[in-house]
This record gives C-alpha cells, structure tokens and sequence, in this order.
C-alpha cells in the first residue's frame, strides 16, 4: 500500500512539475527540459525521483529567478493534493516537497482508516 | 530548434566587429568619403542583425499569443524592429534625400515607438520574476537609479539654460526623451540581471544590460553635441550606438542559446 501511495505521488509530482514549468508558456517549458535533460540527465518522466538535482538544475540556469518556478511548482502540486500552500521562504524546494508528501500521505491514511 | 552558430564563434564575431568598427571611426581622417557613407549605411546592418537576433529568439519561444515568453519576445523584436526601421530612415534622409543631420525627423519618431515594446516586454520578464529579489536589492535598484535620473536631469537642464534661441522646444523634448526613456529600460533590465545573476541567461542580460548602457551613453553625448552644434556624421559618439546593437544581438542570442 505505502509503495503504491508514493508511486501515486510521484505521478502527481510529475504532473505539477510539468503544469509548473508552464509559468513561461510551452516553448520555454522544452527548452527547459532540454537543458535539464542535457546538463542534468533529467526527463519529464524520471524528474520526479530526482528533486534536488532538478532544484539544482532549474538554479543552473535562472539563478534566483528559480524560486518563482519553484513557487509555481509547489503551487500547483499543493492544489492537486488538495493540501493548504503556505510559502514559506526559510524552507527550500525539496524540503517543502517532502513536507507536502508527509501531508498528503498522513491524509491519505487518516481517510482511510475513517472509511 | 537549432538556430546558427556555437557561442564562442558568436562573441568573436562580436568582439572582432566591434573591433573593426572601432578602427574605422579611429582612422577616419584619411578617408573622409568613405566615413560620411559608412556612418549612415551601417547602422541599419548592425541594427538589422540585432532586430534578426530577436525575430529568432522569438521563433525559438513562441508559443502561443498567451504565453509569457510569446509576448516578452513579440515585445523585444517589435522594439528591434522600430530602432532598425529609425536607423534605415535616417539613412535615408541622410544618403538619399541629402539631409545632412535629420534630427529630429519621423525616424526619431519610430525609434521612441520601439521603446514601448521594448519597455513592456522588460517589464513582463521582471515581474514575472520580480517575487524573486530581496526588499533590499530593489530599494539599491531604486537609489541608483534616482542617482542616475537626478545626474541626467541636472546634466540636461544645464545645456537647456545655455542652449541657443533658435534650438527648438521639439528638439530639447526629443533630446531630453532619449535618454530618460534609456534609463527607464536600464531600471528594469539590471533588477533582470540582479534576479539571474548566478544562472545561465545571466550572460544574456549582461550583454543587454551593456547594450542598453552603450545606447544611454550614445544618446546623451548625441543630445550634448547636437545642441552644441558639434555633431557631425562619422563622430565618435556613433561607436556606443554601433557597440549597443552589437551587444543587443549577443544578447538576444546568448539568450535563446542558454534557454
């Protein structure tokens, strides 16, 4: 059951990092991955299983600007999991990632167990 | 999409252009007829590469006309596209109609248009980061950027107290307009270089950052000489025009190369 709630994530996860990269359209969304994929090793489809090599790519190429696609990442993740977003500047990428993950898999077992 | 040549053959064109340009306007005194065609036939070349540079990026970007980078590069290639459009009309006025300085003429015109594009596609990239930078990297921003304005205001009411009569309300407007709206585009661009300072695109808004510096540079001492009545065609001052365009094509290039 854990395994099966983490790979369900892991495909929201996905699905967030790609509606996320949206923020400046489609064509920028490829060339984004473009480079993630050349310089990092990282695709759409294993990016999920590699969050901070993917924070450290997204840096690599906006610098501090990384943080505002980062916020629309975590944005669109937190509204899937249907969990409250609060942005919080002291912690980082991953770490709000993995805090989202702890919610959403803590909900997911407190519904269970009502039902 | 994989658009012309690697990096380092782009900024040695550059470098090596620049260069050139440099030593033509350096040795000019032995060829007076050539520097009088050369001054008014090559800016609309330097400025044509920086407007393809942008048409590129924009090929490279577009998306659709909702997305962010679609409008950011439909803006900073219809500014191109005025600057080049003002630089092939005073060629014009100067090599076909024999006007020997049109300024101020229609070119001005369609080049202070190209500063309105230019200034919203500037301000959709910054404010679409802008949640990015500190209270305190955009409050030293605001403190240069008076400074500058301050400097340029005192500079530029000093020449109108001492300008001749007969030197027109429109010409001190458009003399006065240049550079402000120069500074306008500078406020933005250096909070874009500040937000990616430790990133790829870094590069490309250090070219744009200097290319705007250039044409700020360019435009004040164009607005000093031609109320000192100093301004002549092959002066000097045409080089930081020559320079901006060359580092606005790296920039647009370095740009949709690292993105």
């Amino acid at each position: 059951m854990p395994k099966e709630r983490e790979e369900q994530f892991a495909e929201i996860l996905n699905e967030a990092l790609d509606s996320g990269l949206l923020l400046l359209g489609e064509s920028a969304r490829k060339a984004i991955y473009f480079h993630l994929k050349k310089d990092f090793s990282i695709t759409k489809e294993n990016a999920a299983g590699r969050m901070e090599a993917f924070a450290r790519g997204l840096e690599s190429i906006f610098g501090a600007g990384a943080l505002v696609i980062e916020r629309s990442i975590l944005n669109v993740l937190y509204s899937k999991l249907e969990l409250s977003y609060e942005n919080n500047e002291d912690s980082g990428f991953v770490e709000s990632l993995k805090r989202a993950r702890d919610e959403w898999l803590n909900k997911v077992r407190l519904d269970v167990s009502l039902i | 999409m994989y658009i012309g040549c690697d990096m380092k053959t782009a900024y040695w064109i550059g470098a090596i252009l620049g260069v050139s340009i440099t030593l033509i306007y350096l040795f000019q005194e032995r060829y007076p007829d050539f520097m009088n065609l050369f001054s008014n036939a090559f800016p609309p070349f330097v400025a044509g590469a920086a407007m393809i540079a942008s048409v590129f990026a924009l090929m490279k970007y577009w998306g659709n006309l909702g997305d962010r980078f679609s409008k950011i590069w439909i803006g900073f290639s219809s500014g191109m596209v005025c600057w080049f459009l003002g630089e092939l009309g005073w060629a014009i006025y100067t090599l076909i109609l024999n006007v020997e300085i049109p300024y101020p003429s229609i070119a001005d015109v369609v080049w202070l248009i190209g500063y309105i594009p230019l200034f919203i596609a500037l301000f959709l990239y910054v404010r679409t980061f802008r949640s990015a930078t500190s209270k305190l990297m955009r409050i030293a921003t605001d403190i240069g950027l008076f400074t500058g304005s301050f400097t340029l205001f005192v500079f530029f009411a000093a020449q109108i107290l001492v300008a001749p009569v007969e030197e027109g309300i429109i010409t001190l407007i458009f003399d006065l307009a240049y550079p402000a709206l120069d500074l306008a585009l500078l406020s933005l661009s250096i909070l874009a270089l500040l937000i990616f300072a430790k990133g790829k695109i870094a590069r490309a808004w250090f070219f744009i950052n200097g290319a705007i510096l250039m044409t700020i540079v360019g435009d004040m001492l164009f607005s000093y000489t031609t109320l000192q009545g100093t301004y002549y065609n092959g002066h000097f001052l045409e080089l930081f025009f020559h320079w901006g365009y060359i580092l606005f094509a790296l920039g647009f290039y370095t740009h949709q190369k690292e993105l």
